[in-house]
């Protein structure tokens, strides 16, 4: 068989599908169009099947095994054609003696790699030919025979790269695969000079969403951008005697405005991630009377992101964002009256994560079943605290230890971050209903079918509050505080009052 | 992943052409599927050009000197794998007897593949023995192909005493009414009776068709060379149906 085509990879913009190892190609040609997700250098096709146009997101695709395995790697994010190329394939089919398929090959000719779908004005590139042997579960002695023979009689060469690898190359592109979690590494450079690096990298993560967000490709761009804003005011909390205190107060006050500007739109969004989810909880008779909700808040989340992208274009953030790099590639002054800002950051880090730990322990401790909701919140509010600061500085102690810590605190904050979700959702879908009604009117059902969710969200919440105090006897035990203890509270070059 | 059994104690009434057919569909519609063909006589490998032929026969698997995923073989269809029959077959229920919880075996030999495929579908022999049980135990679905015949109507009633006698917990029954020719008028009445006394049939039913015999010449799956033929199409509505119960 002999075709051209043209393929289009495509992947999230952090490259959640290379990094599991896999490509995802759709291919078009005459008689329709597919799309692929195979392993790094195809010896293994994880699934194929016919589409009728490109997804952009896991969602487009029909509802089967291929979209749900794919959903665990890329969730929420938008697939963005990270190359393109025109094709001409020769298709062989090796058949054994029953006449039954045991290899593929196909000798492809690429042509024009482009990155987006605009016509390319440069002359024509045409990158070698390749062969590619598929080998066949169950076959693959006569794969490894072919590929002999292609090497001893016809002298080609094994490629080991990907094709798609060479198709970025021939874009002077490659896969963008470093992780991107904001750490320092060495225990004996100077507190201030260890948090401006993280500051610095939180702040160069915002400066990489900031384009995905104005375009609106996916929810996670606004997400990590939030996050981003959020451990720096998280960290700027634990600054006080490393950095000065007017320069503090300054920039926690700068970026809990930018937390505010950008947090209606991330709660349109959660509130549409979410819709799937909230109609599981209704009878299935009900569910489609829950569909104004949904217009509602795409309604919603168009003007909210509207009034987001004027802040992002505003003066007060330019500022805000010049002032802020400009002090933190301001070099350490040398002589400075702050009493951590020269010591070592593991001694300091150490003693300020221990203090936040007893904090999260006394707050907990005091939490009974009759506890105002408040209470858990400002729990979730110091465990995140903590989460960052073992985050940030997880490189400076034993890895599996802090990985531990970790992962006990992790299953205290899916607890409280739960919580916390569902009173807001309560509260946030009680206003949606008077918003609604005021807006377009609300129709009997709609209002039944809302009422249903805001009780049905009201159980799970209790329930969730009831699995509070199992989760929370465990990340208080006694082996994960003499784990805390030992890591962070043993510190030699102690000197000095925290304040 | 969801085990589908195609059974029936009854031979003839399309077990294999159903298993064959719905695995299709299944890796069509981008699920990664799985076939076992059970059945010594190989006719689920046969219409896949595939040998039925297992390395170490049913022994090597059952004393685990083979894995399942040692045997597989990829059919020419993407997402669609088979487990090829092989002649030790015959004297699996032997060869399960000496083993021990000999009527779990098939559940804890496929429990490795659940977390590679979405479906695994068990065409089995016809008949009714200690491997019969080892797939009632293992599959989440029985399908029950029922020719409108008194003989295959009689076999079935076996099968629910059985179950009544036996209870197994958590299999979903779905017969279904297979080969039905409405020339003939015996068809016609015992299907008045199947609808009229049996609750739970499936809706879909499956005729009688010449194109589906035409699968051992092409030895392929219906869809693959006639999509839109009157059997294909009662195929993919059977299976649409039985999602519904999944």
């Amino acid at each position: 068989m002999d075709c051209a085509t043209s393929r289009t990879y495509l992947d999230t913009y952090d490259w959640l599908v290379y990094r599991s190892g896999g490509v995802l190609e759709t291919e078009a040609d005459n008689a329709g169009m597919w799309i692929t997700w195979r392993s790094h250098g195809a010896d293994q096709i994880y699934g194929r099947y016919t589409i009728s146009q490109i997804p952009r997101f896991v969602s487009d695709l029909k509802v089967t095994g291929f979209r749900e395995r794919l959903k665990k790697i890329v969730d929420v994010r938008a697939l963005l054609p990270i190359v393109i190329v025109s094709s001409r394939i020769h298709v062989f089919s090796v058949l054994n003696r029953q006449e039954k398929t045991v290899l593929r090959i196909e000798i492809q000719s690429d042509s024009n790699p482009r990155q987006s779908r605009a016509r390319q004005k440069n002359r024509q590139v045409i990158l070698a030919k390749r062969v590619h042997v598929f080998p066949l579960k169950g076959y693959e002695k006569t794969a490894r025979s072919v590929c002999e023979v292609l090497q001893q009689k016809c002298n080609l060469v094994p490629v080991v790269t990907d094709p798609l690898v060479t198709l970025l190359e021939a874009i002077k592109s490659r896969p963008r695969i470093e992780s991107k979690k904001p750490t320092v590494n060495d225990p004996d450079q100077r507190a201030d000079a260890a948090a401006k690096s993280i500051f610095l990298q939180l702040l160069e993560t915002m400066e990489q969403n900031e384009d995905g967000m104005r375009k609106d490709i996916d929810s996670e761009f606004l997400h990590d951008f939030r996050v981003a804003v959020r451990r720096t005011r998280s960290l700027l909390d634990q600054m006080s005697n490393v950095l000065p205190s007017p320069r503090i107060a300054r920039f926690s006050r700068e970026f809990a405005w930018l937390g505010k500007v950008t947090g209606p739109t991330r709660d349109m969004d959660v509130y549409l991630l979410s819709f799937d989810s909230f109609k599981l909880l209704l009878p299935s008779e009900i569910r489609a009377d829950l569909m104004p909700l949904y217009d509602f808040l795409n309604r919603h989340k168009i003007t909210e992101h509207k009034r987001l992208i004027k802040a992002l274009g505003s003066e007060h953030y330019r500022t805000l964002k010049n002032d802020w790099k400009g002090y933190l590639t301001a070099s350490p002054p040398k002589n400075t009256k702050l009493l951590h800002a020269e010591r070592p950051v593991i001694d300091v880090i150490g003693k300020k994560t221990w203090r936040v730990y007893r904090k999260a322990i006394k707050q907990g401790t005091a939490i009974r079943p009759g506890t105002p909701e408040t209470s858990l919140h400002q729990l979730r509010k110091t465990c995140k605290k903590l989460r960052y600061l073992n985050e940030f500085f997880q490189d400076l102690y034993p890895k599996n230890k802090v990985r531990k810590l970790i992962n006990s605190l992790k299953v205290l904050q899916d607890n409280l971050g739960e919580f916390q979700d569902l009173v807001v959702q309560r509260i946030s879908l009680q206003q949606f209903i008077l918003a609604m009604e005021k807006e377009t009117g609300l129709t009997g059902e709609t209002r039944h079918a809302m009422e249903l969710l805001v009780f049905r969200l009201e159980q799970r919440n209790k329930q969730v509050r009831i699995e509070f105090a199992e989760r929370f006897e465990k990340f208080s035990s006694a082996s994960n505080r003499k784990l805390y203890k030992q890591i962070y509270s043993t510190q030699k070059h102690s000197s000095g009052d925290d304040q | 992943m969801k085990v589908l059994a195609t059974y029936s104690i009854k031979g003839g009434v399309g077990k294999t052409a159903t298993a064959v057919n719905l695995a299709y569909l299944a890796a069509c519609e981008g699920y990664h599927s799985l076939l076992w063909d059970l059945d010594p006589q190989g006719a689920a490998s046969f219409n896949f050009r595939i040998k039925s032929k297992v390395k170490g026969g049913v022994q090597g698997l059952l004393h685990r000197e083979k894995h399942l995923d040692d045997v597989i073989k990829e059919t020419d269809f993407t997402g669609l794998d088979l487990i090829p029959s092989d002649f030790s077959y015959r004297n699996m229920d032997l060869q399960l007897n000496d083993t021990r919880k000999p009527e779990k075996q098939i559940r804890s030999l496929i429990k490795p593949l659940s977390q590679e495929y979405d479906f695994l579908f068990l065409d089995c022999a016809p008949s009714i023995s200690l491997v019969s049980e080892n797939v009632f135990r293992a599959a989440d679905v029985l399908l029950v192909p029922l020719i409108p015949t008194p003989l295959s109507m009689r076999t079935y009633k076996q099968l629910l005493r059985y179950f009544r006698k036996s209870p197994i917990n958590n299999i979903t029954m779905l017969p279904f009414v297979s080969m039905i020719d409405v020339r003939k008028r015996l068809h016609r009445e015992t299907l008045n009776s199947i609808f009229y006394d049996r609750e739970g049939v499936l809706k879909t039913m499956i005729p009688y068709a010449s194109q589906v015999e035409l699968m051992s010449v092409r030895q392929a799956p219906l869809g693959s060379y006639d999509r839109h033929s009157v059997p294909a199409l009662a195929f993919e509505k059977l299976w649409k149906e039985i999602q519904t119960y999944l």
